[in-house]
């Protein structure tokens, strides 16, 4: 691979070598091999975009692609032009009619044209005219027009909310670029006519968007656009914008006899199979899968039937895949991506990713990383990044988190300085016990970017790891009052962390009014459940407690956590090995420690101290409160077996006895004074106060 | 008043050039001053003072020219009205947001222009071009060469010894080199190429060493013009054309920039 810096609108083009920092140019041809600083070079175009690409002949390849992209946007401009004489507009029609036969020329100028309305000088009479002999061009002037209302609109909501917290930290001219780069503002308008369309839109507009944006930010985008659509423009005020409806198209089809073009029957065919992905997706969802299959089967049917590429049949399952994944019938995700893979074309690397990300959720690690890689050696554009970042997400879900470290560390193409990325290394290592790290690399990033919640939210997290408790209460309430509109994610997971902590630190009632305003707003969420169940549960109060414990049930819930609590009430339950492989069970490292102190709950519980000082003799990963509770539960397994042995002889329980963790302090002297019954209520508890 | 200032913050008018700024600063003229005075000293030994006198003056009558291609031209040319302004912005913003490159250009290229201009504020707000005594440059940029009228660029133009970004990746500073304002650039094209002058030179040789064209850019030689703000087609004086090979698509933007053009009196030779 090489990187190929381009600049069509200059005419160059080269390949970058970063360590000498210079450019051999390939283009123009008059100039081929000479060498040019790269810093000189890009002060020069300062435009140029960066692919990573396999040889020159792929660079000139995406050269021509990006060349004729800015060519189509350039002679549209010209179209609307007010000081070109008519007969150069009509040339100028003719070659952008050419452009657009390319539909990714045509997505290249309605992505940018849809972003704001037509300016007043712009001479759209002159434009319909001059394209009027010209099907594409036409059809592009046509859709510009027609969609003015909704142009306004899309540049109105755009306006709305560009003020927002999270578009100013992500930079408002970043958010407008990607929300122009993804296509946000072309699928709004052009799709987005009525409000009941909003449902529908949703994932279209987000999916893409989400690896790099906010999701909360399209959102809002979305809400705001679709509240100011009045309702039934979508009928009455629109023009006629497809060839069907065109009358000047007519009159020229019946004077001509000419049938339809492709390009419109291929736009009518396009439309058609959306809104059967569409009912098939919603059909599913409602787990009516019969009738799902069946229109799934006439789908299949129809885009196989007169092609030998299969791109369409494969992008119409990946995008009921997507769907059916976003609904939770995962079944169905995998079953049209093992569908789409069965085709002999048109297979490619986002389907590849898509079956890697499906077995990744259901633990299928290595089988997702064959997935991952075969994506990776059909990607050659700007996608790979978002493919090695899956790989590396894979490493860290095979709690490989060495693997994962030293690929984060390399980096991938350009990311290791961004704060976003150093957070990431500093999570890693907190995962890992390594909190000296972990707090350097969230220094970076906060320093880099001093509104980086997430950087704070880490440092918070190593103080609970150390534990510090109530610093790290202090750090995240700061955090809630510096960041007032957090999205919604991060505020769940910030305020459940503050409930455990407030739970930690013995103040319930905090603990429970987060709780209970989660549970308000998120009511079927197992996570919120679980920390209530265990809240109710240390309080006595069972009844409630196990009710709220049911109703965590779920694919989603902490499986650990949830066999803690049924320890606590004093259950005896079945845990995986700690030192099971991936194989075997899905353990992630820092989940180790607490397994193995459940496991020597229970072989407490079964008078079998030897395992029970067996499962807990080792260092436990990680968390300081974890790792003295693995020391109270060896200090109780080996005073069964041993009723001389003195916990004085052992530093970390003179430690603990002396200024431990209270439940952790009372349970030491208990067990030292043989109060057994009293260690283990406490020791209970401890369950419940952990994870 | 802070180098990063372009308008007044009591009246508001748009006045400030902070490139024209800096190169008026005293260290700058002292620079300058002391360069030039070495320069005629050498030439006065080498009894080329004439020639030199004689260069100066061509200097002081000297143009800015840059070189592009056609596409490139249509956008310059393109610049003014706002249907092309509003999307060529969108388009830039497209564009800014693809993710980065591994090849740090987006952190080498503000310390550059900090350094050229005081304040990262400026970045995109400078067009380049180059000193020329017979109105042509440096021919590796593209076909077309555009001069610029002097009444639009003379207040905010000034002039670089060399090319910048070669300096900066050489030396990480530009404090070793020389800058000045429009009104002053022949006195500093004395300072910087009066050793390539020698006795006897005759003038019709001047324009070549006002602009050397190397085989490689690090080896071109020329004074560099930093030209602050927009341009459109009325900040050009004339375009001279190539007999290049244009395929039709560049022919057509060719026939709309001469229509252009030829609307505010800007010739196409």
């Amino acid at each position: 691979m090489q990187t190929f810096v381009i600049s069509p609108s200059d005419g160059f083009a080269g390949v970058l070598d970063e360590t000498e920092g210079t450019v051999r140019l390939v283009l123009p041809s008059s100039q081929q091999g000479r060498m040019v600083r790269a810093l000189n070079y890009f002060s020069r175009f300062p435009s140029s975009a960066v692919l990573q690409v396999s040889n020159d002949a792929e660079g000139i390849q995406q050269f021509d692609t990006l060349r004729a992209h800015r060519l189509a946007l350039d002679f549209t401009l010209l179209l609307l032009d007010a000081e070109i004489s008519n007969e150069t507009r009509s040339e100028v029609a003719q070659e952008l009619d050419e452009l657009l036969e390319n539909s990714g020329s045509r997505d290249y100028v309605l992505d940018v044209l849809l972003a704001a309305p037509l300016p007043v000088d712009a001479d759209v009479a002159c434009a319909v005219e001059a394209a009027r002999r010209w099907s594409h061009s036409r059809s592009l002037i046509n859709t510009l027009v027609d969609c003015q209302p909704r142009v306004r609109l899309a540049n109105s909501a755009w306006l709305s909310i560009r003020e927002n917290q999270f578009v100013k930290h992500a930079g408002i001219d970043r958010v407008h670029g990607l929300l122009i780069d993804f296509g946000v503002f072309r699928t709004l308008v052009l799709h987005g006519k009525t409000q009941q369309d909003r449902q529908r839109m949703i994932p279209k507009v987000i999916i893409g968007l989400k690896e790099h944006c906010n999701p909360q930010i399209t959102t809002e985008l979305l809400n705001e656009y679709f509240s100011k659509l009045p309702v039934g423009l979508r009928v009455a005020q629109e023009a006629p914008s497809s060839i069907e409806d065109d009358p000047l198209e007519d009159a020229r089809l019946i004077t001509t006899g000419k049938s339809r073009t492709p390009y419109y029957g291929s736009d009518v065919k396009l439309a058609r199979a959306e809104s059967q992905v569409e009912r098939i997706a919603e059909l599913f969802s409602q787990h009516q899968d019969q009738q799902a299959h069946q229109i799934l089967k006439e789908l299949v049917e129809s885009q196989t039937r007169d092609s030998e590429n299969h791109s369409h049949v494969v992008k119409s399952l990946c995008n009921i895949a997507t769907k059916c994944e976003i609904s939770g019938r995962r079944d169905i995700n995998l079953y049209c991506l093992s569908k789409a893979q069965s085709f002999t074309t048109g297979v490619d690397a986002v389907l590849y990713a898509q079956i890697g990300t499906a077995l990744r959720s259901i633990r299928k690690f290595d089988e997702a990383l064959v997935c991952y890689e075969k994506a990776l050696d059909l990607e050659h554009g700007e996608y790979r990044k978002s493919i090695q970042l899956d790989i590396i997400r894979v490493s860290i879900d095979k709690g490989d988190y060495e693997n994962a470290l030293k690929q984060l560390l390399e980096g991938v193409a350009g990311e290791a300085y961004r704060p976003a990325w150093l957070v990431n290394i500093g999570t890693l290592y907190r995962k890992m016990g390594n909190l000296r790290k972990a707090r350097d690399y969230y220094g970076q990033a906060l320093k880099n970017d001093d509104r980086i919640h997430t950087a704070r939210a880490g440092i918070a997290e190593t103080d609970k790891q150390s534990g510090k408790h109530s610093k790290a209460i202090a750090r995240y309430q700061k955090l809630f009052r510096d960041f007032p509109d957090l999205d919604d994610g991060a505020s769940k997971i910030y305020n459940l962390a503050q409930s455990f902590l407030f739970r930690v630190t013995h103040q319930s009632q905090k603990a429970s009014e987060i709780l209970q305003q989660l549970n308000l707003r998120y009511p079927i969420d197992p996570g919120v459940h679980l920390q209530l169940a265990k809240l109710y549960m240390l309080e006595g109060k069972t009844d409630l407690a196990r009710k709220h414990f049911d109703r965590a049930q779920g694919p989603d819930l902490d499986e650990i956590a949830a066999k803690l609590f049924l320890i606590a009430d004093g259950k005896l339950v079945a845990l995986p090995d700690p030192e099971a492989t991936i194989a075997d069970c899905w353990i992630l490292p820092e989940e180790k420690g607490l397994l193995r102190c459940s496991r020597a709950m229970i072989a407490l519980e079964q008078d079998n101290f030897e395992k029970a000082v067996q499962m807990v003799s080792r260092p436990v990963y990680g968390d300081r409160l974890s790792s003295d509770f693995g020391a109270a539960l060896r200090f109780h397994a080996q005073k069964k077996l041993d009723p001389k042995f003195d916990y004085k002889s052992d530093q970390v329980l003179c430690r603990i006895a002396k200024r431990g963790y209270r439940e952790l302090r009372q349970s030491v002297v208990a067990v030292a004074n043989d109060e057994f019954l009293a260690a283990k209520r406490l020791e209970q508890r401890m369950c419940l106060l952990l994870a | 008043m802070p180098i990063s200032r372009t308008n007044c913050p009591h009246c508001a008018r748009p006045q400030y050039f902070p490139n024209v700024d800096l190169a008026t600063a005293l260290p700058e003229k002292n620079k300058i001053d002391q360069r030039h005075q070495l320069a005629l000293a050498d030439v006065n030994l080498r009894e080329c003072a004439d020639e030199v006198a004689q260069f100066e003056a061509l200097c002081a009558k000297s143009v800015a020219i840059f070189s592009c291609s056609v596409e490139k031209l249509y956008r310059e040319v393109a610049s003014g009205t706002d249907v092309f302004e509003t999307f060529s912005d969108l388009e830039r913003l497209r564009l800014n947001a693809a993710p980065l490159s591994a090849y740090n250009w987006a952190k080498l290229r503000p310390q550059a222009e900090i350094e050229l201009f005081g304040s990262h504020a400026h970045l995109d707000k400078v067009h380049y071009a180059c000193l020329s005594l017979d109105g042509v440059g440096l021919t590796s940029y593209g076909d077309c060469t555009v001069e610029l009228a002097e009444p639009m660029i003379a207040h905010r133009a000034s002039c670089f010894e060399g090319n910048t970004a070669i300096v900066y990746a050489k030396n990480h500073s530009f404090e070793s080199s020389l800058r000045s304002d429009w009104s002053d650039r022949h006195r500093m094209c004395t300072a910087v190429l009066a050793g390539s002058i020698t006795a006897g030179m005759d003038s019709s040789q001047f324009p070549s060493i006002l602009v050397q064209n190397g085989a490689t850019s690090a080896d071109d030689r020329f004074i560099e013009v930093h030209v602050f703000g927009s341009m459109t087609a009325r900040t050009f004086s004339s375009v001279r054309v190539k007999n290049a090979k244009f395929d039709r698509k560049q022919n057509t933007l060719l026939r709309a920039v001469r229509e252009k053009l030829a609307l505010v009196g800007v010739q196409v030779k």
